[in-house]
């Protein structure tokens, strides 16, 4: 009677993986989940030396956030505003662009291969003052239009390649029956690719949205008052004596709900962008 | 229309933003690069290479990039063992597969700013949880930030904590798409588990791996955000990586025409790095027939 050796030993072994898993599942959590926690503790709380972890709950730091002088409704307005936009536009592009590089003959494409790795592997920090010079220059400066151009640049070349990647995947033939029936090079495109591209196009869309949405360094450098994103406002809570956790902790708990709700709704196009079809 | 000539129409509204953002900039940190431009004295004078001159001996330089090194070996490291692990944990698991892979790849989603605030929040020597934590079980507060060699580590550490999430992200990836008849046609033969992965499943995926290797280094060597919310390079110089040094250079307003070199050489490095890569990778075949 009893378990024999080899039900014990699986047993063990599954409680090994689990137990496991859930380490690694707090370590995956557990800032996502302190940051949250913060931001609805009491100021005093939050800066002694003894956190508590059954803290009383309040929301006055999130009051204290918006009613602070700080531009915050302003900046989270213009983060969704040029993140929605940026997404609208590279998708657009990178579509006529993706398709044209796949279907068409031209000249020099693999000098597209080279360039979108090249933005992979450069740091985006080499070009911080050519563009701060061209942004100023050009009246871009601190712009909301001069902040979706440099991200639609910024997406641009991973778009074009995933839309690449796809196109090249659907068999001539849908778009040759068309052709053959009447239907222009470009009436395929609208008529034919694109219907059958809708998931490659939401990947593109959540990505782009993302990586606009969470960008930093060109947020920072690009704008000063009217073109502000949330990111450029974070750095604005570092204090001389002191850092104002109390306020970066509710408007970084509402920062990473989008990008959250994202991941978690479109995971398997998370993997197939960052995965881009380097594997196959 | 001619074939030939749609495409290039589709093509214009993208040449034309890469055309504004490479050349125009680069051609902008070319001429900055060959003068003294200060910002500050509003002065500018042409003084040949000098600046590059400058580049070859600054020792500086060739500080960051070894600490950038290290950190890269250190953060890259760490997460690729983390990420392999979660994703042989997943692939091992029965119940709760989707939920628990949802949660390794949340990290992913947050911005690497928030992520070094979060960080720098959690290992603080006086309000921080981890410290407090520390204290508690009896090893003392750990000063993270405040000495040169733990601040390494830890943003290593925070480095990492993304980085083992898409680390798993791609392994799973690998581990899935072996079909699933080889891995039982090997438990059937009587392989152990041990063997199954050292000699069925790892090798298999070599591909994927090699993808998180590499993005893994890049995207280490390019960390900015997180560090510099978090240690902004500090404490002294100790966590300087290149990016900050790049961007601590630049805003140097008595160096802009030496941080355009700067600038330059770098690009020119690791473009040369590119076409390295992508011969190693033999990614250059596309497709070049089609429509004319």
């Amino acid at each position: 009677m009893g378990w024999n050796i080899i039900q014990v030993k699986r047993i063990m072994r599954s409680a090994v993986v689990y137990i496991l898993i859930a380490v690694f599942a707090a370590w995956a959590i557990f800032p996502i989940y302190w940051i949250a926690s913060m931001s609805f503790t009491p100021r005093s709380e939050i800066f002694s030396e003894h956190p508590e972890f059954l803290h009383s709950f309040t929301i006055e730091n999130y009051i204290n956030l918006f009613t602070s002088a700080r531009p915050v409704t302003a900046a989270l307005l213009n983060s969704t505003l040029i993140a929605s936009l940026t997404t609208l536009i590279v998708i657009v592009i990178a579509s006529l662009s993706g398709y044209a590089l796949a279907r068409f003959e031209i000249k020099y494409k693999n000098n597209f291969y080279f360039f979108v790795f090249a933005t992979r592997i450069i740091p985006p920090a080499v070009f911080v003052v050519p563009y701060y010079i061209m942004y100023t220059n050009l009246k871009l400066y601190d712009t909301v239009p001069g902040m979706i151009l440099a991200y639609t640049f910024i997406n641009l070349p991973f778009a074009m390649w995933l839309m690449r990647q796809f196109f090249e995947e659907i068999p001539r033939s849908y778009e040759e029956a068309a052709l053959i029936d009447g239907c222009s090079y470009f009436g395929t495109f609208i008529r034919v690719a694109i219907p059958l591209s809708l998931p490659v196009i939401t990947a593109v869309g959540i990505f782009t949205f993302m990586m606009t949405w969470n960008e930093f360094l060109f947020a920072l450098i690009l704008t000063r008052y009217k073109a502000l994103t949330y990111t450029a406002v974070l750095p604005g809570f570092f204090g001389e004596r002191r850092i104002e956790w109390d306020l970066i902790t509710p408007l970084s708990t509402i920062a990473i709900i989008p990008p959250i709700v994202f991941a978690i709704l479109a995971r398997k196009y998370l993997v197939r962008g960052l995965t881009a079809g380097l594997v196959r | 229309m001619k074939a030939r000539n749609v495409g290039i129409i589709m093509l214009i509204p993208a040449l034309a933003i890469m055309l504004l953002f490479i050349v125009y900039p680069t051609a902008l940190a070319i001429y900055y690069s060959f003068t003294d431009y200060n910002v500050v004295k509003g002065s500018i004078n042409f003084i040949g290479a000098s600046n590059f001159v400058k580049l070859l001996s600054d020792y500086k330089l060739i500080n960051s990039i070894t600490r950038t090194l290290m950190f890269m070996a250190l953060a890259v490291s760490l997460s690729m063992v983390t990420g392999i692990v979660m994703a042989v944990l997943i692939y091992e698991c029965m119940l709760g597969r989707k939920i628990f892979a949802t949660l390794f790849i949340l990290p992913l989603a947050i911005p690497y700013v928030i992520i070094g605030l979060a960080f720098k929040f959690m290992l603080s020597y006086d309000i921080g949880v981890i410290n407090y934590f520390l204290e508690v079980i009896g090893i003392g507060r750990v000063p993270f930030f405040g000495k040169p060699d733990l601040a390494l580590l830890a943003t290593a550490l925070v480095d990492s904590w993304p980085g083992s999430a898409f680390v798993f992200l791609v392994t799973l990836a690998g581990f899935e798409s072996i079909p699933r008849r080889i891995v039982e046609a090997a438990l059937i033969d009587g392989a152990s588990s041990f063997r199954l992965y050292m000699h069925v499943l790892f090798p298999m995926i070599k591909r994927f791996l090699v993808i998180a290797l590499l993005f893994r280094l890049l995207d280490s060597f390019k960390a900015f955000d997180h560090i510099y919310m978090m240690t902004a390079g500090g404490p002294g110089e100790a966590t300087q990586y290149i990016s900050i040094y790049i961007t601590k250079t630049s805003f140097d307003y008595f160096n802009l025409g030496y941080a355009c070199a700067l600038a330059i050489v770098i690009l020119l490095a690791l473009s040369l790095l590119a076409q390295a890569l992508i011969k190693m990778l033999g990614l250059q075949k596309l497709r070049t027939t089609g429509w004319r």
